[in-house]
């Protein structure tokens, strides 16, 4: 039986080093992929997301397991990124840097066509360039709901945000999301 | 595949449109040591912060224990003596002007005590006091004649006219 977060946390805070790896793995993939989304390399997204998981582990004590691990996670992975955004100023990355800095290409099906395949590639990498120039405000609540299936009301504990103000930051996101994409010459 | 209508009036649509349009984005998995590298990271920063709160409870007991009898034989540094005077004056000063104000009240009193007890010790105060209580006496005395006189003339019976 796979054990909750909970009780990983519980052993992991009586000293139990493999139950705190078992949580990392959980969420590893998950953490370096927002982080990704949110700053411009890959390193520096590994990096973030390793930090996030160090001052999970020093702050464990103050976890409340009558809350979801995830949400936890998140607002503490949440602030380690605002944290290092706000010491480096950081530019909008190009494609070709992004596929540069190691990005694989989008997933695609293998029952697909290899031109629709082509084209799921292209659409993938064309977002990955408009999120990284909308606003963070709108970012992080776009991918914390499309890209991580949250809703709303964990989107807004996470970035201690009212409901109303998550709801508004994701229009106008999903709006100047469509907007760069329709500029880029993709139709709806 | 197109792009999402942001706008549409359909909600749900919207939703979906744009969670089909997340799952381009390509995944960005975390490289072969990242989970490793995380755990020991934590365990060594934990460890080392466990090592540092020690040695600083040590060190602070360590002054505490040595630091006040050191402080007590070798002299306080200047710097301590003044903070220490500027604490104390500040905080002593309402004690000063009320021990003023007693030792004040004490002052009058003993002056008073002394010029009344001077007065008594010479000796023309002696006389004086010794003539006054003898006056006195004989004034007491008259009156206690004068009065028993004037029961006896009173307990001599009914006036007869």
């Amino acid at each position: 039986m796979t054990p909750s977060d909970a009780e990983l946390v519980r052993l992991a805070l009586a000293g139990s080093q493999e139950a705190f790896r078992t949580l990392v793995s959980r969420y590893a993939s998950a953490a370096v992929n927002v982080a990704a989304r949110l700053v411009r390399d890959r390193a520096l997204a590994e990096d973030i997301a390793q930090e996030a998981f160090v001052r999970a582990f020093a702050r464990l004590k103050t976890y409340d397991q009558e809350r979801k691990f995830s949400s936890w996670f998140f607002q503490v992975l949440h602030n380690v990124s605002v944290d290092h955004l706000r010491r480096r100023r950081l530019e909008t990355a190009s494609l070709d840097t992004l596929q540069a800095d190691g990005y694989p290409g989008p997933p695609t099906d293998p029952a697909a066509s290899p031109e629709a395949a082509a084209e799921r590639t292209a659409l993938g990498s064309a977002l990955t360039t408009a999120l990284l120039r909308i606003r963070l405000a709108y970012r992080e609540p776009l991918i914390l709901k499309y890209q991580q299936g949250l809703g709303v009301e964990e989107i807004a504990e996470i970035l201690n945000l009212p409901q109303g103000t998550v709801k508004t930051y994701l229009h106008r996101g999903r709006k100047e999301l469509a907007d760069i994409l329709a500029a880029a010459g993709w139709k709806p | 595949m197109g792009i999402p209508q942001w706008n549409e009036e359909d909600d749900a649509a919207v939703e979906a449109a744009f969670s089909r349009l997340f799952s381009t984005l390509p995944a960005v998995e975390p490289s072969a040591g990242f989970v490793q590298n995380a755990v020991e990271t934590a365990w060594d920063r934990s460890a080392r912060r466990q090592r540092w709160l020690h040695w600083a409870a040590a060190a602070a007991a360590l002054v505490v224990v040595s630091g006040a009898p050191a402080v007590v034989m070798l002299g306080a540094p200047a710097w301590v003596v003044l903070t220490a005077a500027q604490v104390g004056a500040g905080a002593v000063m309402s004690l000063i002007w009320s021990a003023t104000a007693v030792a004040e009240l004490w002052g009058l009193m003993v002056s008073a005590g002394s010029a009344a007890a001077r007065v008594a010790v010479m000796p023309q105060s002696v006389a004086a006091l010794v003539a006054t209580e003898l006056l006195g006496a004989a004034a007491l005395y008259s009156l206690h004649r004068l009065l028993r006189d004037d029961v006896r003339f009173r307990s001599s019976g009914p006036l007869c006219f």
